[in-house]
């Protein structure tokens, strides 16, 4: 008698198989049917719709990075994003409804990011604000689910506009925060008058490479070249490089006088330490990390004086409204405010006024709302979005400031 | 020059704390992963400290103690307890690693996670040396590394203590038997890696300023360090240490600033696949050359 | 006729067997509540896909890692890099080539395990910690790359591909990533469950605890981890392709931390059992979701409760759960459960033997009795340089004899049992085994040139049972056990193979007096009970030539009487044994030549008689 002629075993392993079977089955057909490129991603769920007016809350999601060298501008974000929803719900909410705020660290991570973003939109989310550490994931996920990203969406920059500055921008993101396009522009607009020699150091991010691409681009447009142009790996978490001294020597040797250290504050403090040592004479511009809170300031001490770079124009010279959120801000937080909290409040008051205007929170309805604001009069400027313009900031809104030691200010540069 | 004597002032720090790694493995067979956190214990208790405007003097003793402290915890609380388990002899790996992760979120909840400031030390004092320039708290860093090794073995070599680690490395149930207290051996041999640590730690601050993260990228730099030299012994990790702290300023100078990222890690991977057990046993090797020798190896000893 | 019969026998046991039949009916439950759950997640919330599909994906790690950790006993930090190098693969060959995702699947599944055998074989070298620091490395290196090349998107990544949704037929199924996702974890579990229910699994563990036995087994001990890690390393891409599915690939997700993490799963949920790594990746993989209070507690409670889990759990979950079982056991009274119930002993149900399979069978020798059946010439050894062991012994062991090999301590006994059972190669000499010439071949290679041997500290497998570890000794035996692990309950020859090699093993042991200690852990039996066991896993493989290192030590004198009987038999039926022993009694009692070593060597050898007369003997065993 053969071995497997064993009715009990066959039939056992027959009913084992056959869902398995009918799985696999439905599996093949599917990729013989959608080929390669399939469709829209996994659910057929979208989710984010609004609920059927009346009583629901109005759900809007952060995604910030709380931990890790950038951690307090990810703390700053939730404190911001806290008291525009703080604000809104005394205010009678948004067309009557409470707001709820739900947010999450993302530590950095991409791909933790994404998943907070599905998160959020499963949970309904209208929009969501964030992240500054990891604003290309952020943009991608905003894609796939189209649902807004709003506020300080990384840097801007390369962020918005993968193509570089004069193409199209991504079409849910709408950002709010420190354009390193901008940035950029301004420092190169001052180093082309006033700087025999740029070098620039740069992280290799989009933030990095957002605020390098500005400058390379308008120094290309007068005709000229970067002396010394170098990507250095920050370790995210601690900001701290093997040493640069082996740069600074490299820069030394172009000649070259002025140095974008467009890296970490604390990098950049160590930069200046090192290049002091060295007995290099440079002068030093930043990014928008540099003068947005004290942590430059702090650790380089008296040898920041002197550093140049940009702040917002309305930072510069605050007005009632400002003054009196930072006000509030260091009562209820402890610490300083930062142009960071600035924009994220600004971005839940234009969600606001995008919903109103659509009368729904439908992200279709919403995202065309965005695109037709001008003219809001916030925090951090007067601001407005185009269907081809997704960044609040340029180069125009922008002061450049210098550090005096002294009095411990940012300063204009006359 | 430059690259010589930039890379020896960083070499020392990695040297630093390779050696701790070498001292905790030499008399317990363990890997104390958490090694890097100690470094960034004693920069931040120093930080803190003297932020809290009291003298450097007192901050440097202070994060010196915390990480000698912090060491021998490590031993008592995350290593003995899992040392005599037969079924899963790596279990210090995962605890080490767990203490490491404590160690790291309990300073960034103590101090936040961005960087403070550290004393500045020597640090702002350049000194030109043979067409290059260094800081003096670089030269310090070589000066102490140096010291720091010839002291270790005099020590080991010439007294009781020194001599009564080595007979437990070499046979811990023999030491055991003819009366050494293993356990007090090794907690000491814990926070004496602490304190290389530690030492190493307030020779970088002035560079690094104090962040809580930064154990981990020294962690990961002197374990590389002490690949390249040799788990055997901590006068090899130190050369270990110092070999790669010249060649990856070699690496950033001539090839790109991110060529310190993946040259350490080349130069790791050849070592390991020519001599598995670091360069300085290969040197043994080469006077010694014996045909299927059974070479002392850690795997082969009882754990 | 009556081979047959017994045959029809056991196949109608089987049909009616209980708890083979249990089992399946148990597996197929299982399967349905699986597919079930992944019906529910997969038309549930995002959010639940997400968490449920990094679960799963983790899981698969988890499992594959336990393959190689649990059952080999190869630690591996290297499963991130792995898993990066499926994922990445996977993303680049999809967004630069325009592969389909199903294109890639083998590419990437194939390639990752290329990667394992390729980074397994050259760790593998000198094993233990420094397989874990090579991987570990390994790890760092991958996610160098990854952060640095530009190809690779750099620390923030790039996007994953598009998983292909079910066509308008089918999309009451719901997500398609789900379906896929699960599946390939279900295939992963079986992979598990096949191989831990084949011939090779005692074999894996033989190489985890007591690697010299599996080696004098037959088991080419450096392939068959090299291929376990491979094969590791292949469901790892598994893993990495999945992964990729679920958004943006970017190395923070692939760095040690998540080595370690996955190492973690493995051990809180239980190393080496089925269950286990799935539990465990399930809990460590969600804890972010519900530990969300603040980032930086969440962080320091996950580094606690590794501490935790290695200090005072390290069973893991379900070792706790066995424990209280055993602990309910007698007061619940449940029947059938058995011991090692959360430890799977070997598979092959444990039925009584069928009386006509065999045990211990000899398969006589080619040359007949009168071809000498190990040959030593001129052998010198030493362990390092400047102290010889072994110097310049020559020794002719006559086949159907029992050779004794005497001498003081440290005279090089066992160093010349290690040179002819291969562990050690000679630097000068040659020795030969039934005329083939065994110089420099491994101790694999004994079994077939028809020797086996026993070690003088028993290294016996102690959570598996005597018949089980008795089994591995009849691997040279049975063909292509490594390869037709991963399938194993998918082909009947081997199951019946499986049957058939624990009827022999259960015959063997009770051809040595220890039939009834058949089913009890190595853990629990005494010491003799042991060192026979250890005999009748040498003996089983049909060699014709024992070597044994010290058989009696610790015996009670019934013990060493009933040995003696062994032997003796042993040698009536054709064998030829050659053994070291401290009792010179029993050794003149029993050998008919005796061979006397002292400082590496010969001092006298020849018959029995004769040697016990020597003069030099008796100096050498005075004079110390």
């Amino acid at each position: 008698m053969p071995e497997n002629a064993m009715p009990g075993n066959r039939t056992a392993r027959r009913r084992a198989i056959l869902p398995v079977a009918a799985a696999v089955a439905a599996l093949t057909l599917a990729a013989c049917s959608s080929g390669a490129s399939g469709g829209s991603g996994a659910s057929g769920g979208s989710g984010a719709s609004g609920g059927s007016g009346g009583g629901s809350p109005i759900l809007i999601g952060e995604v910030a990075g709380t931990t890790g060298a950038y951690g307090t501008t990810g703390q700053a974000m939730v404190n911001g994003a806290k008291m525009a929803v703080a604000y809104l719900n005394a205010h009678g909410g948004i067309m009557g409804r409470k707001v709820q705020l739900q947010y999450y660290n993302d530590s950095a991570s991409a791909t933790l990011a994404a998943q907070e973003f599905d998160r959020l939109v499963s949970a309904g989310a209208v929009a969501i604000t964030g992240s500054g550490d990891t604003g290309p994931a952020i943009a991608a996920e905003a894609d796939r689910r189209q649902v807004p990203a709003i506020g300080v969406v990384d840097d801007g920059g390369l962020t918005v506009y993968p193509n570089g500055p004069d193409s199209a921008p991504l079409p849910w993101v709408f950002d709010l925060g420190l354009n390193t396009f901008a940035w950029g522009a301004k420092i190169a607009s001052y180093a082309l008058a006033h700087c025999n020699g740029l070098a620039v150091l740069h992280d290799p991010t989009t933030y990095g490479e957002g605020g390098e691409q500005a400058i390379k681009s308008a120094y290309a447009a007068a005709g000229k070249k970067l002396a010394f142009d170098d990507a250095i790996t920050e370790n995210w978490s601690s900001g701290a490089t093997v040493g640069l001294t082996s740069e600074i020597n490299q820069i030394k040797a172009t000649g070259a006088k002025c140095v974008d250290v467009w890296l970490t504050p604390q990098d950049q403090a160590a930069f200046v330490q090192a290049a002091h040592n060295q007995g290099a004479d440079f002068t030093i511009f930043g990014n928008d990390e540099t003068d947005s809170d004290a942590t430059y300031s702090g650790l380089a001490k008296n040898l920041a004086n002197g550093t140049i770079s940009a702040l917002l124009t309305s930072e510069v010279a605050p007005d009632a409204a400002l003054k009196a959120f930072r006000a509030q801000y260091k009562a209820q937080f402890g610490t300083p405010s930062t142009p960071f909290a600035e924009a994220t409040y600004d971005s839940i008051m234009m969600l606001r006024q995008a919903i109103e205007s659509a009368k729904s929170t439908d992200p279709k309805a919403v995202q065309n709302a965005f695109n037709h604001i001008s003219g809001f009069a916030g925090l951090t400027g007067t601001l407005g979005f185009t269907p081809s313009k997704h960044t609040t900031i340029n180069a125009d809104q922008l002061t450049l400031v210098k550090y005096d030691a002294a009095t411990q200010q940012w300063v204009p540069v006359s | 020059m430059q690259i010589l004597l930039s890379g020896l002032a960083t070499g020392a720090i990695y040297g630093l704390v390779a050696m701790g790694f070498a001292v905790a493995f030499y008399v317990t067979s363990v890997i104390n992963f958490a090694q890097g956190q100690l470094l960034m214990a004693a920069i931040m208790v120093a930080a803190a400290v003297s932020q809290a405007g009291l003298p450097t003097g007192l901050g440097i003793v202070a994060g010196l103690a915390a990480a000698a402290v912090l060491g021998g915890l490590v031993y008592l609380l995350a290593v003995r307890p899992v040392l005599s388990f037969s079924r899963f002899s790596f279990a210090w790996l995962v605890s080490t690693l767990g203490v490491a992760t404590i160690l790291e979120a309990g300073a960034a909840l103590i101090w936040g996670p961005t960087s403070r400031g550290f004393p500045v030390m020597l640090n702002d004092q350049p000194v030109r040396i043979l067409g290059a320039v260094v800081s003096w708290q670089q030269i310090l860093a070589i000066i102490v590394g140096a010291a720091v090794l010839a002291a270790f073995e005099l020590y080991r070599r010439r007294t009781l203590f020194g001599k009564l680690g080595m007979a437990i490395a070499a046979d811990p149930e023999m030491a055991s038997a003819i009366g050494a207290n293993t356990r007090n051996v090794a907690i000491a041999a814990f926070a004496l890696a602490g304190l290389l640590a530690g030492i190493g730690g307030i020779l970088v601050g002035p560079i690094t300023y104090a962040n809580p993260y930064l154990g981990e990228t020294y962690g990961i730099n002197g374990f590389v360090a002490l690949m390249i030299g040799g788990v055997q012994r901590p006068a090899g990790a130190m050369a270990g240490g110092l070999v790669l702290g010249v060649l990856s300023q070699l690496a950033n100078t001539e090839i790109n600033s991110q060529a310190s990222d993946w040259f350490p890690f080349l130069i790791v991977v050849v070592v390991l696949l020519v001599t598995p057990t670091g360069l300085l046993d290969a040197a043994r090797w080469l006077r010694w050359p014996s045909r299927r020798a059974a070479a002392p190896s850690p795997a082969a000893r009882p754990s | 006729m009556t081979a047959l019969a017994s045959r029809v026998r056991r196949d109608r046991r089987d049909r009616l067997g209980g708890p083979a039949r249990g089992r399946q009916a148990a597996a197929v439950v299982i399967a349905v509540c699986y597919l079930l759950f992944t019906q529910l997640i997969a038309t549930g919330s995002l959010y639940s896909q997400s968490l449920v599909l990094t679960a799963a994906c983790f899981a698969i790690l988890a499992i594959s890692l336990d393959m190689v950790a649990g059952m080999t006993g190869l630690y591996s930090l290297g499963h991130a890099g792995l898993f990066a190098c499926g994922a990445y693969a996977t993303t680049l060959l999809n967004s630069h080539l325009g592969l389909g995702v199903f294109t890639v699947a083998p590419i990437a599944v194939a390639g990752t395990g290329l990667v394992g055998l390729v980074l397994g074989s050259l760790s593998l070298r000198v094993s233990g910690l420094y397989f874990a620091i090579t991987t570990f490395i390994f790890t760092l290196v991958v996610g160098v790359l990854a952060s640095d090349l530009s190809i690779t998107g750099g620390l923030q990544g790039i996007e994953g591909p598009l998983f292909p949704a079910f066509p308008a037929g089918l999309s009451g199924l719901g997500s398609s990533v789900t379906w896929c996702v699960m599946l390939a974890l279900l295939v992963t579990i079986f992979l598990a469950v096949a191989i831990r229910g084949s011939a090779l699994y005692p074999v894996l563990l033989a190489i985890r605890d007591a690697e010299p036995f599996a080696a004098a087994a037959g088991v080419r001990t450096a392939a068959v981890k090299i291929g376990m890690f491979g094969l590791s390393a292949a469901l790892a891409g598994l893993a990495g392709w999945c992964f990729s599915f679920l958004g943006i690939v970017s190395p923070g997700q692939f760095s040690w931390n998540v080595s370690v993490n996955i190492l973690v799963m493995v051990i809180l949920g239980g190393i080496n059992t089925t269950v286990g790594p799935i539990i465990g990746a399930a809990f460590v993989s969600m804890f972010p979701a519900y530990v969300n209070f603040s980032a930086l507690w969440q962080e320091l409670l996950f580094g606690a409760l590794f501490v935790l889990v290695i200090v005072f759990f390290p069973e893991g979950l379900t070792g706790l759960v066995v424990r209280l079982a055993r602990w309910l056991r007698p007061r619940l009274r449940l029947a059938g459960a058995t011991t090692a119930s959360a430890v799977p002993a070997a598979a092959p149900p444990e039925a009584a033997a069928a009386p006509a399979a065999d045990g211990i069978a000899l398969r006589a020798p080619a040359g007949g009795r009168k071809q000498p059946a190990v040959e030593c010439h001129n052998l010198t050894f030493g362990y390092t340089r400047g102290a010889v062991a072994v110097d310049n012994v020559s020794l002719v062991v006559r086949g159907g004899t029992i050779h004794g090999l005497i001498g003081p301590n440290g005279s090089g006994k066992s160093t010349l049992v290690s040179l002819i059972a291969g562990q050690r190669q000679p630097a000068a000499g040659s020795i030969r085994i039934n005329g083939t010439d065994a110089t420099s071949s491994g101790p694999w290679t004994r079994p077939r040139h028809g020797l086996a041997r026993t070690f003088q500290t028993a290294v016996l497998v102690k959570e598996l049972t005597a018949r089980a570890n008795v089994a591995i000794g009849l691997y040279s035996q049975v063909p292509r056990i490594a390869l037709r692990a991963p399938v194993w309950p998918l082909l009947p020859a081997a199951r019946r193979q499986g049957r058939d090699m624990a009827a022999r093993a259960g015959n063997a042991l009770a051809q040595v007096g220890m039939g009834s200690w058949a089913g009890t852990r190595v853990a629990e039996v005494p010491h003799g009970v042991e060192q026979l066991t250890q005999l009748a896993a040498a003996a089983v493989s049909g060699s014709g030539v024992l070597v044994l290192d010290e058989p009696l030590a610790g015996l009670s004198p019934g013990e060493v009487e009933h040995v003696a009987g062994i032997l003796r038999d042993f040698r009536a039926a054709g064998g030829t044994v050659i053994i070291i022993e401290h009792q010179v009694q029993f050794v003149f009692g029993i050998c008919d030549e005796v061979t006397v070593l002292s400082a590496g060597s010969v001092v006298a050898s020849g018959p029995a008689a004769e040697v016990r007369q020597d003069a030099r003997v008796r100096e050498v065993y005075l004079g110390q």
